[in-house]
């Protein structure tokens, strides 16, 4: 009781006790100490910390810690930080509660730039130090990025989400030089790649074992570093079923893989990873995945493979690409690079793939994974929501997360919400982000979107999804999304409403297009009620390389206006 | 190729004395690729000499007054900028000369395969992304788009 007491000194107002319920006495003083600090500021709500294992309010405790001074901050957060280092792992929650409080004291010293930074900084780690938990470790770290802290023992936390190189002792494991690769890709794969100039170079035999199947490229690379071993790789290129891209994640042999194939727009992998190894989570491959914006795979893979290598395209990506980066990838596997230096071999002179790669020492992953799944972005995420997080691999606010992103894709593939040909219309890559799930109304609006900065400083338009939403199935919930989304981007230009509401009702169509799906005519009624107009009707106005073109919107305007 | 040249005379054998072995070596071999790079086609010019100057980095980072390693460096950056202007030049023009490839086969062909024009529509889009303003690229752009109806 005495650490409460202590925060109860600093706040006189605090005399006043709230009607709270029992305690779970595994909280100990934390809940004190929690209690009073919410407790503590003017005009507080009634908010009543008496069971600390649901998330708390973060922007009341923003308020709070700006309001005091700096000793009052590092008292706050020596109570916080040594309260919850007590704690064990049955009150996760309460932990990541504890590190987000921290992380707003943190914050709000750094803003008034007080002198105690450093102390705040020190009871992190020391709340850090106190659970080998993988999810608070990754809130910790997100926070600490977030706030640019860069002192090593900051910096060790973050290596692993940003891990600055491969797992060599992975890949080169017991002294190996002979290295299986599996790249994995489809029928167009084969048709549209030219592996044979990729790997026209020096050292390289390429064998087509069977047609259209299967080609074996036996690859020796002498590193240019004389102290380093040449290594041989025997890389398998082969034409794979969809549930087999990670059959050799975590596998003794196989430590570098590349999927390359098409995205279907953030869907193609998920069989497979409905059918990954048991026991595979915490493999450290180095994972290449070459499709199309493989960016929307993010946030499930996070899930699936929180320590997982992958490297991502932020956008188009053309078989021509892939075999030509992978080879390079290679070469800077064989050097031993850090992932910047892979990051400039694979860009060196080639004209345009120095743009198009996140690799996994690269932050701005963060905008696209949500790791405990519950619909808010890592990169904006201060706390974790311990039991979405656990859920093995569709938590639901990771449905809100991805049909975002997804939503974001298709629009962005439409030329008149993308640059294209020297046209601009709306430009909308990567201009909205998820941003939770909210209560929503059946039959009310799917999204709520709010403009602000983001984690990285850009203005961007934040995506909340309704919880009816959610209930849907993946093709009406995306294009539903989309279509807000659409509506939201052509609001912010010239169009007339008409041109606003059609463009925005075809991107939705175009999303029932690709994937197909349920309940189109609940989706007609409600974005287009206008022209009674059926899923094959509505199709008609889609360009299938533009998906939403000017034209398109004007000839389904001028068709429903047509009696 | 001239700085590249000049480069190809800087002492070899003599051994610099703030460099020890281990740099040395790495010395050695990086002035080894740059004496490969005429041999490299345009297109892997620029990713051979980056690879020189990681090594170089790496030389530097371990051993500062390795004075050699900081001398080469610096024509290696310099070179850099040449060749990278040449290698991006000549992987676009590989990229193009596929698509030009696949436009004109679609164009004398009595039917287009739906399928065929659609790959290549998606090769240009991505090119046009990439490079908007790269005229090559507008040209088979409005081809591809009379090869064929939008449906």
């Amino acid at each position: 009781m005495k650490h409460s007491l202590l925060v109860l000194a600093l706040f006189p107002s605090i005399a006043s006790a709230q009607p709270c319920g029992p305690v779970p006495e595994v909280l100990g003083v934390l809940n004190d100490v929690v209690s009073s600090f919410y407790r503590g500021a003017d005009g507080a709500s009634a908010y009543c910390p008496d069971d600390l294992s649901s998330e708390i309010n973060l922007d009341e405790a923003d308020r709070i810690a700006s309001a005091m001074d700096s000793s009052a901050r590092l008292l706050a957060a020596n109570q916080i930080g040594e309260a919850g280092a007590e704690l064990d792992d049955e009150t996760l929650q309460a932990l990541a509660n504890a590190a987000a409080l921290l992380d707003a004291l943190y914050a709000a010293e750094l803003l008034a730039g007080g002198d105690k930074i450093q102390d705040i900084l020190d009871e992190i780690h020391r709340l850090a130090d106190s659970t080998d938990d993988e999810q608070i470790h990754r809130q910790i770290a997100l926070n600490l990025w977030r706030r640019g802290a860069e002192d090593a023992a900051s910096l060790a936390l973050l290596e692993k989400l940003l891990p600055t190189k491969p797992d060599y002792s992975r890949i080169y494991e017991n002294g190996r030089t002979d290295i299986p690769v599996k790249l994995r890709t489809g029928f167009d794969g084969f048709a549209y790649s030219d592996f044979e100039d990729a790997f026209d170079v020096p050292g390289a035999v390429l064998t087509v074992i069977q047609e259209d199947t299967l080609i074996r490229v036996t690859y020796e690379v002498q590193p240019d570093d004389p102290s380093l071993e040449p290594v041989s790789w025997i890389i398998d290129i082969v034409r794979s079923s969809s549930t087999e891209h990670f059959e050799d994640m975590g596998a003794d042999e196989i430590s570098v893989s590349m999927f390359a194939d098409h995205s279907q727009l953030g869907t193609s992998l998920d069989r497979a990873l409905e059918e990954r190894p048991a026991g595979s989570r915490g493999s450290t491959d180095f994972f290449w995945v070459d499709a199309c914006k493989s960016k929307v795979f993010a946030s499930r893979l996070s899930q699936a493979y929180p320590m997982g290598h992958f490297v991502f395209t932020k956008e188009s990506e053309y078989f021509r690409d892939m075999p030509v980066s992978f080879e390079r990838g290679l070469v800077a596997l064989s050097n031993e690079y850090t992932y910047d230096e892979m990051r400039r071999l694979v860009a060196a002179g080639s004209a345009w793939q120095s743009r198009n790669y996140i690799f996994p020492d690269d932050p701005g992953k963060f905008a696209y994974q949500d790791q405990d799944g519950d619909g808010i972005t890592d990169s904006e995420d201060r706390l974790f929501n311990i039991d979405q997080g656990s859920t093995d691999l569709y938590p639901e606010g990771e449905l809100a997360t991805r049909a975002v992103t997804i939503a974001n894709t298709y629009m962005a593939y439409s030329s008149a919400y993308q640059y294209y040909n020297a046209r601009t219309e709306s430009f909308v890559e990567d201009e909205y982000r998820p941003d939770g799930v909210f209560d929503g109304e059946p039959g009310g609006a799917a999204t709520r979107i709010e403009t602000r900065t983001d984690a990285y400083g850009e203005v961007k338009h934040f995506v909340a999804v309704s919880d009816e939403t959610l209930k849907m199935d993946q093709t009406q919930r995306t294009a539903s999304i989309a279509a807000e989304m659409a509506y939201h981007s052509g609001s912010q230009t010239n169009w007339t409403e008409d041109y606003v509401q059609a463009g925005a009702y075809l991107v939705g169509v175009a999303v029932y297009d690709v994937w197909d799906g349920d309940n189109f005519r609940d989706y007609q009624n409600k974005y287009f009620p206008k022209k009674d107009l059926s899923d094959y009707e509505s199709m008609k106005y889609i360009d299938g390389h533009n998906f939403v073109t000017m034209e398109t919107i004007g000839r389904l305007i001028s068709d429903s206006n047509t009696p | 190729m001239i700085l590249l040249s000049a480069m190809l005379f800087l002492p070899v054998a003599q051994a610099n004395p703030v460099c020890n072995e281990t740099s040395l070596a790495r010395l050695e071999s990086a002035r080894a690729l740059l004496g490969d790079l005429e041999e490299v086609p345009d297109a892997r010019k620029a990713m051979q000499v980056e690879r020189v100057r990681i090594l170089l980095e790496k030389v530097i980072s371990t051993e500062p007054d390795c004075s050699d390693a900081t001398q080469l460096k610096k024509e290696a950056d310099r070179l850099f900028e040449e060749v990278e202007i040449l290698s991006s030049s000549a992987a676009l023009e590989t990229v193009l000369t596929r698509a030009e490839g696949l436009v004109a086969t679609l164009e004398s062909a009595e039917t287009v395969d739906p399928a065929e024009l659609q790959a290549t529509r998606f090769l240009i889009a991505a090119l046009a992304q990439r490079l908007p303003t790269e005229p090559k690229i507008l040209d088979l752009s409005e081809r591809a788009s009379r090869l064929g109806g939008a449906q």
